[in-house]
C-alpha cells in the first residue's frame, strides 16, 4: 500500500503554518467547499447509514416471535361441524384462548381474557352470560358488556369462514360471521380486535 | 441582561441571531461527542488537509475519549501495509465481535436442554427469518476466527515480533489462543446432534485422561457435570460458552491489547538496528495517524471482510445439523472438529496419555514460555534461520497430523461396511439419499450385472434372516434386475466401484440395492452386501489358496450348492459341505419432501 | 491504494452488503417454507426407521396389523372421521324404527275399525241415560275421533319406507361385505378420545398398553416413552407419530378386509347385540308394555343398565331418588294422582319416567337421572325392567 503522499508533503507545510498561527486562534473558518475526497466519504458514510438502517430491519425481523398452526398466537383450524348450535352455550379452546359463540347473527370468536383485568371469565349456563369471577364483570354470549368494571365489551379475534364460494373475513368491527355451507374456520389468535366501549 | 431569570442558550439567540446561536451549538455538541473535533476538524480530516488548529484536535479523542483512548493516535507508516501485520490482530479482533454479535442473536432462541436444543436449532432454520445465516455466520466466525488467530500467531513467531518488551503480549496471547479453542469447543456442542455429542465426549474423555487419575475424573465431572454428558455437560458447556470464556477473552484481549499499544506494533525486521526496538519512537514524518487514515483503512477491511463472509454463508457455507444426539449410537467415522484433527491424528499413534495429553501439553507449556527461552536479540530473517526452520517444521507436523486425523485414515471398519457407509453414511448425504426422487425406479439391482436380468449368484440356502428381513429374501433365488439409465445407473456404478474398492478381503462379494415404496412419498433403500466367508488367518487377515484365490469357509448344509435338497439311503436329509454365504448392510429411508441434493448437508 | 480508492472500494463492500442482505431477504419466507418441509421429511424418515425396528414384529412392517398381536395401524377405522358401516346401519335402523311407529298406527287403525261395531253394539244395547250408555258412547265417540284422525296416506308411506328399508339394508350388507363392523364407531370416537389423533398416537407410544394384556392373550404393548420408563426419547416419539400420520392418504383408501387385525375394546367377547333401540322420540303412550320378564328384568336393573347404582337394591334407598322398595304402590297411589298423568296406566308411567325423567321431576328433587336410555334400550329390555318395577309393590 503506498503511502498517503499528500498529507505528508502537506504535514511539513502545515507544521510551519501551526507554528505560525498558534497565537492565533483559529475560530474564524472560511467555508470550504467540498472536494473529491470528502464527498466520497460522506457517501461512505451514507451507505453505513443505510446498512445500518437495512440491519436494524432485518434484527427486529429475526427479533419477532412467529407462531406455527395450533400455537397460541397462530392460526387455529376450526371444523364447523364441531359449531356449537345457534343459541347453545359456546365452546371454548384452552390452547387457542378463545370462546367460539354461535349467535342468530353468526359465530364469533371472543378472547377469553376479561377486557377489565386480565383474568380468564367463565361461561355460567344458568344465566346463559359470561361472568368474571375476579371483579364480577357480566358479558352476554356474543360478548357485549352486561355490567361490571370492565371498560368494553369482550374482544373478538380475526376469523376467516371459508365457503366454497369465497371466503369471509371479520370486518373491522368485530362482527359475527354466518357459517351456513362453510367447509372450515380459520382463527387468528394474532390478530384481536378490540370490543367496543360501553358509555 | 438575561432573557430568563438564569443564563441559558436563550442569551446565545439574542446576541448572535438565531442562525448562528444553533450552529455555534450543534459546532460545540460535535466536538463534545467526539470529544475534541468540531465540525471544521473533522472536515478537515475528511478533506486530508492537515490540521489548523493546535493542538491538533485529531489526537485528543485518543487521549480523552473512553473508546479511542487504548487505538494508537498514529502508526509507524512501516506497518500500514499489508506486510507485516497482514491486519491478523485486526480480522482476529472483528471475527470475536462477529461471534458475539451473532451469538448474541442465537441466544434468544436457544434453551440449553437436552429435550429442546435440537428442537430450538431445526426451529432456527426453519422458522426464524435469517436464522439459517445468522447460524451459519456465527459457525463461519468461530472457524475463521482460529483460523485468523493461529495465522496471527504463525506471523508474529516469524517476525519475531515476540522478543524483549514484547515476550508478555505474547503470553497473554497464548493465552488467547487457547481461549479461542476452547471457545469453539464448549460451541460445538450445544446443536446437540450427533456430530456435537461425540466430538465433545472424545474431548472430554480425553481430559478424562489426565494423570493423576483424581485430577482427571475430577476435571471430567466437573465439565460434563455427570460422568457421561447430559443435561449438566450441555448446561456447563453453554456457561462456559457464553459467560466464562467470553469474559476471560475480553481481559486477555484487554491485556494483550494494551501491551501492543504500549509497546508499539514492531516494525519489519529489516527496518530496525538489531536489538533496537523502535516501535514506539516514530519520527514525524513517518507517522500516520489514526483519524482520518487508519480509521479509513479500517473500516474497509470491515467491510470487505464482512462482505466476503456474508457471500460465502449465502452460497457456499452451511453449518451442518446432523440427527439427534444419540448416547447409545456412535457413528461410523466420527470425526473431531478440523482445528482438532491433529489431536486425533496423535491419538492414533499410540497411548492416549502420551500423545493425546503429555505431547499437547508440553509443546504448549514450550509456546508459552517461548519467549523466554528465546532471548537472541535479532529479529531479522537472515539470523534466525533455524527458529524459522523449525516453525515450518512445526506447521508442516501438524498439517500432517491434521490429515492423520481426518475420519478415514487408519479407521477402517470391515469391508461390507465400509461399502454401504460410503454410499449412505450414518450422518450425512451421500448419494442414496442425494438421488433426485422422481429418478427412483422400483427394483432390485445388483452389482453382480447393470446391463441385464439375471439370478443373483449368491444365495442363502436354509437361513433364518433376522427380523425385520433386510431385502432382497436371499434365503431363495433372486432375479437382479437390469439397471435404468441415468441417475440410477450412475449411483449403481458407484456402489459397484465401492465395492470392489472395499471388498478386496471379500471372495466374490456382490452388494445389492433394494428400492420400495414404504409410504406414500416414502422409499425404502435396503443396501445389502453378500459374500462368501474367506478362512482367515491367526491374524484375521483371508487366507489366499497357491492360484491366489480365496479359501472359502465351508459348513454343513442341508441344501447343496444349486439350493437342492437329497435324501441319502435312510431317507435322512443329506448334509453337504458348503461356502459360507454371509450378507449385512442396513435400510435407508428417503421422504420425497426431504430434498437431500438441493440441501447438500 | 490510496484513500481515495480505499474509500471507493469501502462504498462497493458497503453496499454490496445491502445487496446481498436485501436478496437474502427477500428469499427468505420462501427458504424457510422449504426448509420446514424437508426436515418434516427427515422426521418421517426417522420415523419409519424406528418403526421398522421396533415395532413390526407386532404391527408387521407394512402396518396391517398381524392377528393375536397388534391391530393395524395402516387402518381406516383409525384415519376416518366416521365408520360408513354404522353410519349406514344407524340409518337402517332409524329407518325400521320410523316403519315400527308407522306399523303401529296402521294396526291401532286396524283395531279401531274391527272394535267398533262391537262397541256400538254395546252401546246401543245399553239402556238410556244410564252409566253403561254413557261409558260406551264415550268409548265410541274416542274410536270415532282417532278413525277420522287416521291419514289414509299412511299405508303408502309404509310402502315407500319398505322400499328405502331395502335400500339402507342392501347398503349395510354392502359395507359389511367390506369388513365394517356396523355397531362399532371409529377408533377415536369409540374410546370418546377429546383430542386430536396425533395426540392419540403419542399417547399410545409413550405409554404403551399396560392393561389390555388380558384382551391380546398376554402380549402387552410396552411403554416407548422414556417418561414412562421406554427406551424412546419425546424427538423420537414426534417422529414415529410424523411416520404413522403419513399413512392418512392411504389409509383412508381401504377398507377393514385389508387388515389382518382390527381394534379392540375392552368388554368385547360379550356379543355385541345389533338390536333397535326405542330412540329418544318414541312416544311411550303407543308401546305395548305387557309380557316383560320379571327376571331378565332385575338381571337388566342391577346389571347393563345399571339402575341399582341410583335407585338402590330392594332394602335400601339411595340418595334423593324414588326408592325401589313400594314403587308400584306408589305410582299407582302417588305419582299417577297428578294431573299431568291423567289417563296413564303405570306402566305408562313408569315408561315414560325411564325414557323422559326430565317430563316430571318430584318437587325438591333435581334432574340426575341419564336421559339416554332411550338409545340404549330396546322394548323388551323396557317390557322386562317395567314387569320387574312392577313386582315392587
Amino acid at each position: 500500500m503506498t503511502t498517503p503522499t499528500v498529507t505528508k508533503g502537506k504535514a511539513a507545510v502545515a507544521q510551519t503554518k501551526a507554528a505560525e498561527s498558534a497565537v492565533a486562534p483559529a475560530t474564524e473558518s472560511v467555508a470550504k467547499p467540498i472536494n473529491r475526497r470528502e464527498f466520497l466519504y460522506y457517501i461512505w458514510g451514507a451507505s453505513i447509514a443505510l446498512l445500518l438502517a437495512q440491519s436494524g430491519g432485518a434484527i427486529i425481523w429475526f427479533l419477532f416471535p412467529r407462531f406455527r398452526e395450533g400455537e397460541f398466537g397462530g392460526v387455529f383450524r376450526v371444523d364447523p361441524a364441531t359449531l356449537p348450535a345457534v343459541g347453545a352455550a359456546p365452546v371454548s379452546n384452552p390452547t387457542g384462548k378463545y370462546w367460539l359463540s354461535h349467535t342468530e347473527q353468526g359465530v364469533v370468536a371472543l378472547s377469553m381474557v376479561c377486557t377489565h383485568l386480565g383474568c380468564l371469565f367463565k361461561w355460567v349456563d344458568a344465566n346463559n352470560r359470561f361472568e368474571c369471577p375476579c371483579h364480577g364483570s357480566k358479558f352476554k354470549t356474543d360478548g357485549t358488556y352486561i355490567e361490571g368494571p370492565a371498560p368494553r365489551s369482550l374482544d373478538r379475534f380475526v376469523m376467516n369462514v371459508i365457503t366454497p364460494s369465497g371466503t369471509v373475513s371479520t370486518d373491522s368491527a368485530g362482527n359475527p360471521i354466518k357459517v351456513d355451507g362453510a367447509t372450515q374456520l380459520e382463527i387468528n389468535t394474532g390478530r384481536k380486535i378490540k370490543g367496543k366501549g360501553h358509555a | 441582561m438575561s432573557v430568563l431569570p438564569f443564563p441559558s442558550f436563550l442569551d446565545d439567540i439574542k446576541e448572535k441571531g438565531v442562525r448562528k446561536a444553533v450552529l455555534e451549538l450543534v459546532d460545540e455538541t460535535v466536538e463534545r461527542i467526539t470529544a475534541g473535533m468540531n465540525i471544521q476538524d473533522i472536515r478537515e480530516a475528511l478533506r486530508g488537509d492537515p490540521p489548523s488548529r493546535r493542538p491538533n484536535p485529531r489526537l485528543t479523542p485518543h487521549a480523552d475519549a473512553f473508546w479511542m483512548h487504548m487505538r494508537p493516535s498514529y502508526y509507524h507508516q512501516a506497518v500500514t501495509g499489508i506486510y507485516p501485520t497482514f491486519r491478523l490482530g485486526f480480522l482476529s479482533t472483528f471475527t470475536f465481535v462477529i461471534e458475539i454479535i451473532t451469538g448474541l442473536f442465537l441466544m434468544i432462541f436457544y434453551t440449553p436442554s437436552p429435550t429442546v436444543a435440537y428442537e430450538n436449532m431445526i426451529n432456527i432454520m426453519t422458522n426464524v427469518p435469517l436464522g439459517q445465516f445468522i447460524r451459519d455466520m456465527h459457525r463461519l466466525g468461530a472457524e475463521a476466527m482460529v483460523v485468523v488467530v493461529a495465522l496471527h500467531t504463525i506471523r508474529t513467531f516469524a517476525t519475531g515480533s515476540y522478543k524483549k518488551p514484547r515476550q508478555f503480549t505474547w503470553f497473554t496471547g497464548m493465552v488467547l489462543l487457547v481461549l479461542t479453542l476452547f471457545l469453539s469447543f464448549s460451541g460445538y456442542l450445544l446443536p446437540w446432534d450427533q456430530l456435537a455429542f461425540w466430538a465433545v465426549t472424545i474431548g472430554t474423555s480425553m481430559a478424562e485422561a489426565a494423570p493423576p487419575e483424581i485430577i482427571g475424573t475430577s476435571v471430567n465431572l466437573l465439565l460434563r457435570g455427570a460422568p457421561d454428558i447430559g443435561a449438566g455437560g450441555l448446561l456447563r458447556f453453554y456457561l462456559l460458552h457464553v459467560f466464562l470464556l467470553p469474559m476471560l477473552t475480553v481481559i486477555f484481549l484487554g491485556v494483550h491489547y494494551y501491551k501492543v499499544v504500549l509497546h508499539g506494533h514492531s516494525l519489519p525486521p529489516r527496518l530496525e538496528e538489531v536489538g533496537q526496538d523502535t516501535a514506539k519512537r516514530v519520527p514525524m514524518d513517518k507517522r500516520v495517524y489514526f483519524i482520518p487514515d487508519v480509521a479509513t483503512t479500517e473500516v474497509l477491511w470491515f467491510g470487505l471482510t464482512l462482505l466476503v463472509m456474508t457471500v460465502m454463508c449465502i452460497w457456499f457455507f452451511h453449518a451442518p445439523l446432523e440427527t439427534h444426539a444419540n448416547p447409545n449410537v456412535t457413528p461410523l467415522h466420527t470425526t473431531a472438529p478440523w482445528y482438532f484433527f491433529w489431536l486425533q491424528g496423535l491419538l492414533k499413534l499410540g497411548d492416549k496419555i502420551l500423545y493425546g495429553l503429555v505431547v499437547p501439553t508440553v509443546l504448549l507449556i514450550l509456546f508459552f514460555i517461548y519467549p523466554y527461552l528465546d532471548v537472541a536479540k535479532s529479529r531479522r530473517y537472515a539470523h534466525r534461520r533455524f527458529q524459522l526452520s523449525l516453525m515450518l517444521v512445526f506447521i508442516t507436523f501438524m498439517l500432517l497430523l491434521s490429515y492423520m486425523g481426518t475420519a478415514k485414515w487408519g479407521v477402517q471398519t470391515a469391508g461390507d461396511q465400509e461399502i454401504v457407509q460410503a454410499i449412505a453414511p450414518m450422518e450425512g448425504v451421500g448419494m442414496v439419499r442425494g438421488m433426485v426422487w422422481d429418478e427412483w425406479v422400483n427394483g432390485t439391482y445388483c452389482t453382480s450385472n447393470l446391463e441385464e436380468d439375471h439370478e443373483l449368484p449368491l444365495v442363502q440356502w436354509g437361513a433364518t434372516l433376522p427380523n425385520p428381513i433386510l431385502l432382497p429374501d436371499t434365503t431363495q433365488k433372486v432375479i437382479c434386475q437390469k439397471v435404468p439409465e441415468g441417475k440410477m445407473m450412475e449411483l449403481m456404478e458407484e456402489y459397484k466401484h465401492l465395492k470392489e474398492k472395499w471388498g478386496k478381503d471379500l471372495p466374490n462379494v456382490v452388494a445389492i440395492l433394494t428400492v420400495t415404496d414404504a409410504q406414500t412419498d416414502l422409499k425404502r433403500i435396503d443396501l445389502k452386501v453378500m459374500w462368501n466367508t474367506p478362512e482367515l488367518d491367526a491374524n484375521g487377515k483371508p487366507i489366499r489358496n497357491a492360484d491366489g484365490s480365496f479359501k472359502l469357509k465351508m459348513v454343513e448344509s442341508q441344501f447343496n450348492a444349486k439350493g437342492e435338497q437329497e435324501l441319502d439311503a435312510n431317507g435322512q436329509p443329506k448334509v453337504f459341505m458348503v461356502p459360507q454365504v454371509q450378507s449385512s448392510g442396513k435400510q435407508v429411508f428417503v421422504s420425497r419432501l426431504s430434498e437431500y441434493q438441493n440441501v447438500g448437508h | 491504494m490510496s484513500i481515495q480508492n480505499k474509500i471507493v472500494l469501502g462504498i462497493a463492500s458497503f453496499v454490496g452488503i445491502m445487496l446481498l442482505g436485501g436478496w437474502l431477504a427477500i428469499n427468505e419466507p420462501a427458504r424457510m417454507e422449504v426448509f420446514t418441509r424437508q426436515w418434516d421429511g427427515r422426521s418421517i424418515e426417522r420415523g419409519a426407521e424406528l418403526y421398522l425396528n421396533n415395532c413390526t414384529s407386532c404391527h408387521a412392517v407394512d402396518s396391517l396389523g398381524l392377528a393375536g398381536y397388534a391391530p393395524a395401524l395402516k387402518n381406516p377405522m383409525l384415519f376416518r372421521d366416521s365408520n360408513p358401516g354404522k353410519v349406514a346401519n344407524d340409518r337402517f335402523k332409524d329407518l325400521q324404527r320410523q316403519r315400527n311407529d308407522l306399523q303401529a298406527l296402521v294396526d291401532a287403525y286396524n283395531s279401531d275399525l274391527q272394535q267398533r261395531p262391537t262397541v256400538e253394539a254395546r252401546r246401543n244395547a245399553a239402556a238410556e241415560g244410564s252409566e253403561e250408555r254413557k261409558a260406551a258412547q264415550a268409548e265410541l265417540d274416542d274410536i270415532d275421533a282417532r278413525i277420522r284422525a287416521y291419514d289414509p296416506a299412511t299405508e303408502q308411506k309404509l310402502a315407500d319406507l319398505d322400499v328405502k328399508i331395502m335400500e339402507a339394508q342392501a347398503e349395510v350388507e354392502k359395507y359389511k361385505a367390506e369388513g365394517w363392523e356396523v355397531t362399532r364407531d371409529v377408533r377415536l370416537k369409540e374410546l370418546n378420545w377429546a383430542g386430536g389423533l396425533r395426540d392419540y398416537l403419542r399417547s399410545t407410544l409413550i405409554s404403551g398398553r399396560p392393561t389390555s394384556g388380558g384382551l391380546w392373550g398376554g402380549n402387552i404393548m410396552p411403554a416407548w416413552g422414556q417418561a414412562a420408563g421406554g427406551p424412546l426419547r419425546n424427538d423420537e416419539i414426534e417422529n414415529l407419530v410424523d411416520y404413522l400420520m403419513n399413512y392418512a392418504s392411504e389409509a383412508v383408501k381401504l377398507t377393514p378386509n385389508d387388515v389382518r387385525q382390527q381394534f379392540k375394546i375392552a368388554g368385547e367377547g360379550a356379543a355385541a347385540v345389533d338390536k333397535i333401540t326405542l330412540g329418544r322420540s318414541v312416544d311411550v303412550m303407543t308401546l305395548d308394555l305387557s309380557g316383560g320378564d320379571p327376571a331378565a328384568g332385575k338381571t337388566k336393573y342391577e346389571g347393563v343398565y345399571g339402575c341399582v347404582a341410583c335407585h338402590g337394591a330392594p332394602g335400601g334407598a339411595a340418595w334423593e331418588v324414588a326408592p325401589l322398595p313400594g314403587t308400584y304402590t306408589r305410582v299407582v297411589d302417588v305419582r299417577l294422582k297428578v294431573a299431568q298423568f291423567a289417563g296413564y296406566t303405570p306402566e305408562q308411567y313408569l315408561a315414560e319416567s325411564i325414557i323422559y325423567p326430565a317430563r316430571y321431576v318430584v318437587a325438591g328433587s333435581a334432574v340426575q337421572m341419564p336421559a339416554n336410555f332411550g338409545d340404549l334400550m330396546d322394548l323388551q329390555d323396557l317390557k322386562d325392567v317395567i314387569a320387574y318395577l312392577a313386582t315392587h309393590k
